[in-house]
């Protein structure tokens, strides 16, 4: 099970933070039987950006493998890559520092 | 030492990314407005005139570097900084960040370490020049500057903008809304000093002298907003 350490600052947006990223993974899973790469690039585009401020860096290194496979359109790999995804993102526990 | 308050434009399509921005920058004293697309961008640009500008580059199907153009056009001498922030690490985004001549680029994930210590090098670029006691010889001095106008009544108007006031001055106003009252003949004459309203933006009221009847039946016609 994943554990994060979040800066206790961020407390607040967090929830936010997270609730998107549970989004994300109705979304990213949409994506992926609609073979929308481009909208599965965008999405790993964005959520690597974010995601390691918070402190998900693992997560953001996820998504940044899923914006680099929906760019060459690698269909197995996306799908593993999204099921890592759900997987964090479902179990991931956080601690506040 | 405490930091002191700047205003900080912060334009990204991404919503965690302007929220994680905003926190800790407004967490060590800054005030920050948000954009998430760069029409909303330019009209907070001319309204809130800000120090600081941190400016994603893949914003929806735009380009975050068309936007320093539109920061150029209101600031030519460069007074604003721009912080360009993107996922992109290569060395044409990096040229082209610096053909810009902006003053930083920081790679995403931007982290609070690497965001708290850009700022604190940025900090004492970051701050309009003031021109006080002014000589006798410079009293016939123009300026143009960026305000809204927030009240008006059939004697007086008040504006906000970045320019603090403290002496009687006749005031050339260019505004849609004087033109579609058709006051333009009006003149406007500030009588009394700016007062501030946050940290480096004031309420400045002028007397409006030279209407008619019909015009001040005009501004009885406008329909307040309260609240």
């Amino acid at each position: 099970m994943p554990k994060v350490q979040v800066d206790s600052e961020l407390k607040e947006i967090l929830p936010t933070f997270l609730k998107n990223r549970n989004t994300d993974c109705v979304k990213l899973s949409e994506l992926l039987a609609n073979k929308d790469f481009e909208s599965l690039k965008k999405l790993g585009h964005k959520v690597s950006g974010s995601s390691g401020g918070y402190g998900f860096s693992e997560l953001g290194d996820i998504a940044k493998k899923i914006e680099i496979s929906a760019s060459s359109q690698n269909e197995e790999e996306i799908k593993n890559l999204v099921d890592q995804f759900i997987n964090y993102v479902q179990s991931v526990e956080v601690e506040y520092v | 030492m405490a930091v002191k308050s700047k205003v900080i434009l912060l334009i990204d399509d991404d919503l965690d990314m302007l929220n994680y921005l905003r926190k800790l920058l407004e967490n060590v004293g800054h005030t920050i407005h948000t954009a998430q697309d760069l029409k909303t961008a330019q009209h907070k640009l001319t309204t809130v005139f800000p120090h600081l500008v941190l400016l994603d580059i893949n914003i929806e199907d735009e380009n975050g570097f068309t936007f320093i153009d539109e920061i150029r056009k209101v600031d030519p001498y460069k007074r604003i900084k721009i912080i360009m922030i993107s996922s992109l690490s290569s060395k044409k985004a990096l040229a082209t960040s610096k053909n810009y001549e902006t003053d930083g680029y920081l790679v995403k994930p931007v982290n609070n370490d690497i965001l708290l210590t850009t700022m604190k090098k940025i900090s004492p670029n970051l701050g309009f020049p003031e021109a006080n006691k002014l000589e006798r010889n410079f009293a016939g001095v123009m300026c143009k500057l960026i305000g809204n106008i927030t009240k008006i009544s059939e004697v007086k108007l008040t504006f906000r903008s970045k320019v603090k006031f403290t002496e009687k001055q006749k005031l050339n106003l260019n505004s849609a809304f004087i033109d579609k009252l058709e006051i333009d003949h009006a003149q406007f004459i500030i009588q009394k000093p700016s007062i501030d309203v946050s940290p480096g933006v004031y309420d400045t009221e002028a007397q409006i002298i030279g209407l008619n009847d019909n015009d001040l039946k005009e501004i009885r016609k406008i329909k307040t907003k309260k609240g």
